[in-house]
């Protein structure tokens, strides 16, 4: 018992000082790091707190994929030399009231969890209630498809959203990768498979247990960089556009499933024999459109003349 | 199995999102068609939500078909209604100037109005506090998306500013919900109303302080407005339109709810403080209008001013006074004015080829539609009878007399003093302007464009002579 309690205060303190690192550092790539650090850390919390779910979404999108983006960033905007030494007073006495009132919330944060009323409504014990006619035996997909479907129907909308704003906003011109490329073809041609093979496998336990669509996704996206980091993947151009019909297929075939259940008395309402067939069909739409949807978070890229509109490109 | 597949309330969220993902299948500068198309099924849809809703007072329908609170509910009552027919009624012609407006450029608006659509509908229907949140997140995300149309640098710095304000808003809410569901192991808004009493643990008050803050933050209400004229001056026209006559009034809907509702019993003696903030937003709005160089600018701070009376109602309710169907024919007749105005700016700056309020000099004879749709706007914005926007502002200080707040009465009138002031500046340089002389050739511009502006302009006034079906609407809605 103290073992794990020692391990635990332990946890925490990393926790605290790896977010602290990540704010503090005045190097935006040891900051970055530090970041991706702090995902790990959680993922170790999430998991003590019985959260297998949330750690493997921390773990594969709050780590894994952010942190390859920042990265990425990072060289993108990559500046000689640039020191935050400068004026550093001045943003100290700038940050104070900000720093404030976060110490303010902070404390008002912790007094008020450590005196949580107890709730009045019992949901755990409601899910259980029903999850025999969910169609699935884990009680997070059945809150994440079934019950609570619409939300998550509505998160898919989100993440294809982001692409387009991503669109929006225009992509910046292909460079050259972070120096992994002599080490990582050898470990991308092995990994690889296994990461598929993960991903179906998380697909298919999400029925049952922790997994589910939007962890195998994360899963496949994250293969995808990886042989792209390895060279073994070319980036992938906007006009290409399989990648828009395959991320906007896994949302249609969620809406049509959803609205052709507007038949039977509601949206989104499974009937109880079918619910766990339709439940597999929705994930399996969505992991394939949901992990090009993520990895062209990273893999979209324009020409190398900077002007992505319209014109067919001729780096590749 | 007919009767369950025609219910408009589903279908306001789910055509915008079939057609903004179809959209984006199309790619950049496409959907058009599809989008104006769904629009008008949207309008229709809202329009037979009214008829459904109007005997019954409130229309729900359970997501999944599960009960709360393990289910969403969507609720739609007058409130929400109200709201639904400003939305498809301002983006309808909208979509239609857009379309116009931006041609097959290489844009992003087809999807992301569409996404845009569905978060601000589905956040009017949804009767859930996480739901609301992932709404409005769809609306934050594809806003930012929208300022960055027309792509120039500046454009990208405002969109940056308005994605951190909005995430920061959205992380205040999404606090508040995680705290609220640890009180009461629910967020069903229903259930907390009834759940929350006026003794509320500190978890509660906590809760209710970074909800407001973060939705106040969003709704842009003096002194978070910081991000709002850069994201909606700087926008092309059509989006600074749909940005200021429906995005910040989604959030402002969400505070309005949550004030009634689960945390009616202990924020009514804090009334004042958004009212104050309201106040200072009024004249801190006003003023800057006033001494704004471009013409899209000065429309955007007058927004920042026009949000201020929408919280001037809060203390007036539960005082007797119609507070609700005040703030509402505010919300409603500001809409319509400010796309008709932002519109009918961006024919202005289209055509004489300045953003600068300057370059409209005796544009009045040349653009006449689109200045008289410029003018109708202002008398809405302004307070001038017959519009919808005096009816407005006349009951707002009724009542406030009524109860004896006079300082709301006094600040109204200023308001409205202060509007008249870069309203007129703008008229009269486009009738008496100087610059005869240098008769600029005129950069063409179409029908379609000049007559949306005007049909949102007189809209406005109208609502001010025909306001008896909206208030009988929101009757039967607390408050």
């Amino acid at each position: 018992m103290t073992t794990a309690l020692a391990f635990e205060a332990l946890l925490a303190l990393l926790l605290l000082w790896s977010a602290w690192q990540t704010l503090a550092t005045p190097q935006m790539d040891r900051a970055v790091i530090m970041f991706i650090v702090f995902g790990l850390l959680l993922t170790l919390v999430w998991s003590r707190l019985q959260a297998p779910d949330i750690a493997l979404a921390e773990a594969a999108l709050g780590a894994g994929l952010t942190g390859t983006l920042l990265l990425d960033a990072l060289t993108a905007f990559r500046q000689p030399n640039r020191s935050a030494k400068h004026g550093r007073v001045l943003a100290a006495f700038r940050r104070f009231p900000a720093l404030l009132a976060l110490l303010l919330l902070a404390a008002a944060l912790l007094t008020s969890l450590t005196r949580l009323p107890l709730p009045a409504v019992d949901l755990p014990a409601a899910v259980a209630g029903q999850l025999g006619s969910s169609g699935v035996s884990h009680p997070v997909t059945a809150v994440l498809l079934n019950f609570r479907g619409y939300d998550t129907l509505l998160e898919v909308a989100v993440l294809l959203l982001a692409l387009t704003g991503i669109l929006a906003v225009g992509l910046p011109a292909e460079r050259p990768l972070l120096s992994l490329n002599q080490l990582v073809p050898t470990l991308a041609r092995s990994a690889v498979p296994l990461m598929v093979l993960a991903a179906f496998y998380l697909l298919w336990a999400g029925a049952h247990r922790p997994g589910g669509a939007f962890q195998a996704a994360a899963v496949l996206a994250a293969a995808a960089v990886l042989l792209n980091l390895s060279q073994l993947q070319s980036r992938w151009l906007p006009t290409q556009h399989w990648i828009r019909l395959v991320v906007g297929a896994g949302l249609l075939l969620f809406v049509g499933i959803a609205a052709a259940l507007l038949a039977g008395g509601g949206l989104l309402r499974f009937p109880p024999g079918q619910a766990g067939l339709l439940i597999l069909l929705i994930e399996s739409g969505l992991t394939v459109s949901l992990a090009v949807n993520l990895a062209a978070f990273y893999l979209l890229r324009t020409s190398s003349s900077g002007q992505w509109a319209g014109q067919e490109d001729s780096h590749e | 199995m007919i009767e369950h597949l025609s219910t408009p309330l589903v279908w306001l969220i789910l055509l915008p999102l079939v057609w903004a993902t179809l959209a984006f299948c199309l790619g950049p500068g496409r959907g058009a068609l599809l989008g104006l198309s769904g629009l008008g099924l949207q309008l229709l849809c809202a329009i037979l939500l009214a008829v459904e809703v109007a005997p019954k007072q409130t229309v729900t329908h359970l997501v999944g078909g599960w009960q709360e609170p393990l289910g969403i509910l969507l609720v739609a009552d007058g409130l929400s209604v109200t709201m639904l027919l400003l939305t498809q009624a301002v983006s309808l012609p909208v979509a239609l100037y857009a379309y116009s407006y931006l041609k097959q450029g290489q844009h992003w608006f087809w999807p992301l109005t569409g996404f845009l659509l569905a978060g601000i509908n589905g956040l009017y229907l949804s009767g859930d506090l996480f739901n609301l949140y992932v709404t409005l997140e769809l609306i934050g995300l594809a806003a930012v998306g929208l300022v960055v149309t027309g792509g120039a640098a500046g454009q990208v710095t405002a969109a940056m500013r308005y994605l951190l304000a909005s995430l920061v808003g959205s992380g205040g809410f999404l606090l508040g919900v995680a705290l609220l569901y640890g009180c009461f192991g629910t967020v069903s808004i229903r259930l907390l109303t009834s759940l929350i009493g006026s003794q509320a643990p500190l978890a509660v008050w906590l809760a209710a302080a970074v909800m407001v803050a973060g939705l106040l933050l969003k709704t842009a209400l003096f002194p978070f407005h910081f991000w709002l004229p850069p994201a909606h001056g700087g926008a092309p026209a059509p989006i600074s339109a749909l940005l200021s006559a429906l995005v910040v009034k989604a959030s402002f809907y969400v505070l309005l709810r949550l004030w009634l509702g689960p945390f009616a019993g202990f924020v009514s003696p804090l009334a004042w403080l958004p009212a104050l903030l309201g106040s200072l937003a009024i004249l801190w709005g006003g003023c800057q209008a006033i001494r704004a160089e471009r013409l899209k600018m000065m429309v955007a701070y007058s927004t920042v001013a026009q949000l201020g009376y929408l919280v001037l109602i809060f203390p007036l309710f539960g005082t007797g006074s119609h507070a609700m169907q005040i703030g509402l024919l505010q919300a409603t007749a500001h809409g319509l004015a400010k796309a008709g105005m932002f519109l009918a700016a961006g024919t202005l700056v289209k055509a004489s080829g300045s953003e600068l309020i300057d370059g409209i000099a005796t544009m009045a004879g040349r653009l006449p539609v689109t200045l008289f749709a410029f003018g109708l706007s202002g008398v809405s914005l302004m307070g001038l009878p017959p519009s919808g926007g005096f009816l407005a502002k006349y009951m707002l200080i009724d009542a406030a007399l009524a109860v004896g707040h006079i300082w709301i009465a006094v600040i109204v009138v200023t308001g409205g003093l202060l509007a008249s002031i870069y309203v007129f500046r703008v008229l009269r340089l486009a009738f008496l302007g100087p610059g005869d002389e240098r008769q600029v050739a005129l950069q063409p511009v179409s029908a379609v464009m000049e007559w949306t502006a005007f049909m949102l302009a007189v809209s406005a006034i109208v609502l001010g002579l025909a306001a008896m079906p909206l208030f009988r609407l929101l009757e039967g809605v607390a408050g």
